[in-house]
């Protein structure tokens, strides 16, 4: 079965009359065949037959994040991913166990802001061990939570926490940019991981209500992705998955008018702008890092592509202005990076440099400050845009190489999931490439203006406490 | 996201901390079905208590690549394959020989280096080259080799081919770039030893291997600042010769095609003179079970960073020493895992890898626990490990668990088929360990036939209780006096291997 197939449809170019001097564009897209159905309790199921090695991704994800979680209750999305690994009625507490006897491999769950996901690959002749794990901690996992999980699991939590924040660096800064981006109130505050405070209030009561509003077939998509018979898993997936109790479909994403021109889709994507802050934050760091945030339209928006090929122009490769500016020619800088994360709401664009060794931060600051600002005035050239977009296709047909990402939301299986989940349907992967490689350089030149300005920068300083001294309080930060 | 290893055999990519290692085979499942009460309601679901049997097996096969010769002695492997990227590869084998003891982080910075400009192309251009093919380079250097690495579209072999060849052949090396790039590179390692997990490990790599093979590849950073530019150009005339390399390429591509251009971009490499072997710095013997500890006050957890001398990756008994550690500490049900993260809820997650090298092997244990607990979790890993080797251990490896490992590292190896990148990682191994072109399939076979009875000597055979390097970075005033309860001897580090200073700012 033809897996990847390059197509003759429209090309990757960055402008309409033709490519820049000394970029070459891309000749083509990529295709990926896909079936989706949806079955009787609301569960939707999208298959991706490749037949090349003898394996199957099982890739499900489930309309539900930290969005969805209730007030005082931050990190509870991400615990309750955490929870759906120990155990349910009929399987007990040997998820793992059997997976990995099995052969499994990329067995994992994620929790980002509005879903969470959950996957494995396993060898071809278990994909139906696999249907059976996934639909009874689909429809029986409350049978098999109880306090003693909960406990650990809290534990756990806290310890990734300490690990990937707490105790790592510029963590502090990161959730101290992320609050003052997200304040109080917007269910985005705190992050995926949420407080220390909020994960240890955590009940069992709350698992209960959160498994029954959100862990419903109606509310999840299942994804196949690899060697399987058709019509054999289609069986498996109505046996092990028809049975559960589906409910009233809960709100969607709404794909954008511009991609997807159908009944409900949105040409306006409304975001809660926070005011300008300028905080800094002291840690046990030796290098001084400076952290721009702004915030940005929903996954998939034409502001939110435009800023996608922003973030390589910026800081992909020696070439990008970062780069240039603050690390090769100012030196004040001993790396640079710019990415943005998307959601079904409010999405994130950041930038950030981490300084030298004794220079000034002073000056780090300033330089991030007018090469942003400088693109943002003068837009980008026509070499940048090719050439970022360009990447962006490498990167892709590289990345759709693999049946399923590392996070579950990339490689084919995962890519799928996205575009079904921000867009509504799997065969959106054309249209998304069409759009982005239609991008020019006057777009991305007017979205910078109009989302990237100084009246809402939120900027964190990142700054060495003195080695053996007190360490002070973070100024200004929220926590 | 809950903690998880990577599986993958780039063993190149022997950093700062190691990589861990594969996988293998498949064992059906128990077919037990979970105990269930007896006075509960009749379940009408009760069906599901059955656990599904596996279908037919699938038959793994794994390809051969085809390897070819230059006059001059580079290796080309190549595996044409469908895919719709290339990735292609330089690997350069620079054994100990530019690692010595007064210039630890020299074979990185002058593999830091190539990418910053060629004759032909200097400076920016070599970037604005590169880039224009939606590509850059990826530059990896590891206790046994360097690796510079690029994936291109199908249409561009020919110019990745180029730039690839002249980044390894004709690099700039120009003196003014290397003052910028050499201040970047320190400021680099600087950054990583902000990471308490990069310190224990680096920490515990010192203890364990002694200064010259224990040096961090990337080096230190005080020390770096006193090479120069002759030590790069020293450094690249002696080992990035052809007979040192090997030239993979995986992906979508007309095979004859590719012998020519191959030939027309690195034919032109000059052979080397025959040079003799390095002596091998001699390791430091095992004694008793040290630990070093690293104070950062304040520090709400303690990276723990255990290891253990291992043979090197030519020694006899490989297979074995992959399948034993896999099992031990590489899968999320691993007892080491099971018991800190599981069981105790010290962690987010605990592994254990097999480092495995051209000159040295270990077993490298690392984690981060909650403070409080850090003793308790040392006690705890040094329990697993000496029942791990202890001839007349409590608890044995058993069937299970070792039947989940033997599955992981089979079919981690055919997920590498997946992928270019990772085929092309694959290759790279062939050559560093001088692997013979059906390795992969030999591996799985072998992983697929130890008895657990071998498994369980070898256990014996290559741990030695008592004798563990454990290396820890936290808040020394909280730790040490439950750490001076276990009974060890508890050795305060103030400076790293070349007198370096680590950052030990309060938090």
């Amino acid at each position: 079965m033809l897996v990847l197939g390059f197509t003759a449809r429209s090309g990757f170019v960055g402008a309409q009359d033709g490519p820049p001097p000394g970029v070459r564009p891309p000749a083509a897209l990529v295709s990926i065949s896909a079936e989706k159905l949806t079955l009787p309790n609301g569960l939707e199921v999208i298959l991706h037959q490749d037949k090349s090695l003898p394996r199957v991704t099982i890739n499900i994800w489930y309309r539900v994040g930290p969005v969805n979680q209730p007030e005082g209750r931050s990190g509870f999305a991400h615990l309750f991913e955490h929870l759906m690994f120990e155990g349910s009625k009929h399987v007990g507490h040997q998820f793992d166990h059997l997976l990995e006897a099995a052969g499994a491999t990329n067995v994992n769950g994620t929790t980002s802001w509005d879903r969470t996901n959950f996957f494995e690959t396993v060898p071809s002749e278990y994909l139906e061990l696999g249907l059976w794990l996934e639909s009874d901690r689909m429809g029986f996992l409350l049978d098999a939570v109880n306090q003693e999980r909960l406990d650990v699991q809290r534990q756990v939590v806290l310890n990734e926490r300490r690990q990937s924040y707490e105790n790592a660096p510029y963590g502090a800064s990161y959730l101290t940019l992320m609050n003052a981006v997200f304040p109080v109130g917007h269910p985005f505050h705190d992050g995926a991981i949420g407080s220390e405070r909020d994960v240890k209030r955590a009940t069992l009561p709350d698992v209960d209500q959160f498994f029954k509003a959100f862990y419903s077939p109606s509310n999840a998509t299942l994804t196949l992705a690899g060697d399987f018979d058709a019509q054999r898993a289609k069986a498996l997936i109505g046996r092990y998955f028809g049975p559960l109790q589906g409910q009233a479909p809960l709100p969607r994403p709404s794909p954008p008018c511009s991609l997807v021109e159908e009944p409900g889709c949105r040409k306006d994507f409304p975001v809660r702008l926070p005011p300008p802050q300028a905080l800094t934050v002291r840690e046990s760091v030796s290098l001084p890092q400076v952290a721009v945030a702004w915030v940005t339209p929903a996954a998939f928006s034409d502001a939110d592509l435009a800023l996608d090929v922003a973030t390589a122009i910026l800081a992909d490769g020696k070439t990008s202005r970062l780069y240039r500016a603050l690390v090769t020619e100012a030196r004040v800088a001993s790396s640079v990076t710019a990415w943005l994360d998307s959601t079904a709401t409010d999405s994130m664009f950041q930038a950030s440099a981490v300084g030298t060794a004794g220079g000034d931060p002073g000056k780090l600051e300033k330089l991030l400050q007018r090469e942003l600002d400088r693109l943002r005035k003068e837009g980008p050239t026509e070499v940048e845009v090719a050439r970022a977009k360009h990447k962006l296709l490498l990167s892709t047909l590289s990345d759709l190489q693999n049946l399923n990402g590392s996070g579950g939301d990339s490689g084919r299986a995962g890519t799928l999931q996205r575009l079904n989940h921000y867009l509504g349907s799997p065969a959106h992967l054309q249209t998304w490439l069409t759009r982005m490689g239609n991008i020019s350089s006057s777009e991305i030149h007017t979205t910078l203006q109009k989302y990237l300005g100084p009246e809402h920068r939120v900027l964190v300083r990142t700054l060495p406490n003195a080695p053996n001294q007190t360490p002070p309080a973070a100024k200004g930060a929220a926590q | 996201m809950r903690a998880r290893i990577a599986t993958t055999l780039s063993a190149v990519a022997l950093l700062l901390a190691p990589s861990c290692a594969p996988v293998k085979s498949a064992k059906s499942p128990s077919q037990k079905p979970p105990s269930t009460s007896t006075s509960a309601p009749k379940d009408p679901a009760a069906w599901r208590l059955e656990i599904p049997t596996p279908g037919i097996k699938s038959s793994l096969s794994f390809p051969t690549p085809r390897l070819q010769t230059l006059e001059n002695g580079l290796r080309l492997y190549s595996l044409p394959t469908q895919a719709s990227t290339l990735s292609l590869s330089v690997v350069i084998r620079h054994d100990v020989q530019i690692l010595p003891n007064d210039k630890p982080g020299l074979a990185a910075l002058t593999a830091r280096m190539l990418t910053e400009g060629t004759t032909l192309h200097p400076d920016l251009k070599l970037a604005e080259a590169i880039e224009a093919l939606g590509t850059d380079f990826a530059v990896d250097t590891g206790r046994d080799g360097t690796t510079l690495s690029i994936e291109a579209l199908p249409a561009d072999l020919d110019a990745a081919l180029a730039l690839l060849a002249e980044v390894a052949i004709k690099p700039a090396f120009s003196g003014k770039t290397f003052d910028r790039v050499r201040a970047q590179w320190v400021d680099n390692v600087r950054e990583s030893l902000q990471d308490p997990r990069s310190l224990s490990s680096i920490i515990g790599f010192e203890a364990l291997l002694g200064k010259g093979l224990g040096a961090p590849v990337h080096g230190y950073p005080e020390a770096l600042l006193h090479y120069t530019v002759k030590d790069i150009v020293r450094c690249h005339s002696a080992v990035y010769l052809p007979g040192n390399a090997s030239l993979n390429v995986v992906g979508d591509f007309d095979p004859t095609t590719l012998t020519k251009l191959v030939q027309k971009h690195f034919g032109g490499w000059r052979k080397q003179a025959d040079s003799p072997r390095p002596l091998l710095p001699t390791l430091p013997a095992a004694t008793g079970t040290r630990v070093l500890l690293l104070d950062r006050p304040g520090s709400p957890q303690s990276a723990i960073f255990v290891a253990h001398q291992l043979p090197a990756r030519g020694a006899p008994g490989y297979p074995e020493r992959e399948l034993l550690v896999t099992a031990f500490g590489g899968l999320f049900t691993s007892r080491l895992n099971q018991n800190l993260r599981e069981n105790k809820a010290y962690t987010y997650g605990a592994f254990g890898n097999y480092l495995a090298t051209r000159h040295f092997g270990a077993l490298a244990i690392s984690t981060s626990v909650e403070t409080k607990f850090t003793a308790d979790a040392v006690r705890e890993i040094v329990r697993e490990v000496s029942d791990l080797g202890l001839p007349t251990t409590p608890r044995p490896l058993v069937s299970d668990e070792v039947d989940r490992a033997r599955a992981d590292i089979v079919h981690s190896l055919v997920e590498h088929l997946g992928h270019t990148n990772r085929i092309a990682a694959d290759l790279v191994q062939l050559f560093v360990h001088d692997l013979p072109l059906d390795q992969l399939a030999k591996l799985a076979a072998e992983i697929q036939a130890i008895p657990l009875d071998a498994l369980r000597h070898a256990a014996t055979e290559f741990i030695t209780p008592k004798t563990l390097t454990i290396a820890i970075v936290g808040d020394a005033a909280s730790i040490r006096p439950g750490l001076k309860a276990l009974g060890y001897p508890v050795e305060d580090v103030q400076k790293l291997g070349d007198g370096e200073s680590p950052q030990t700012a309060p938090m």
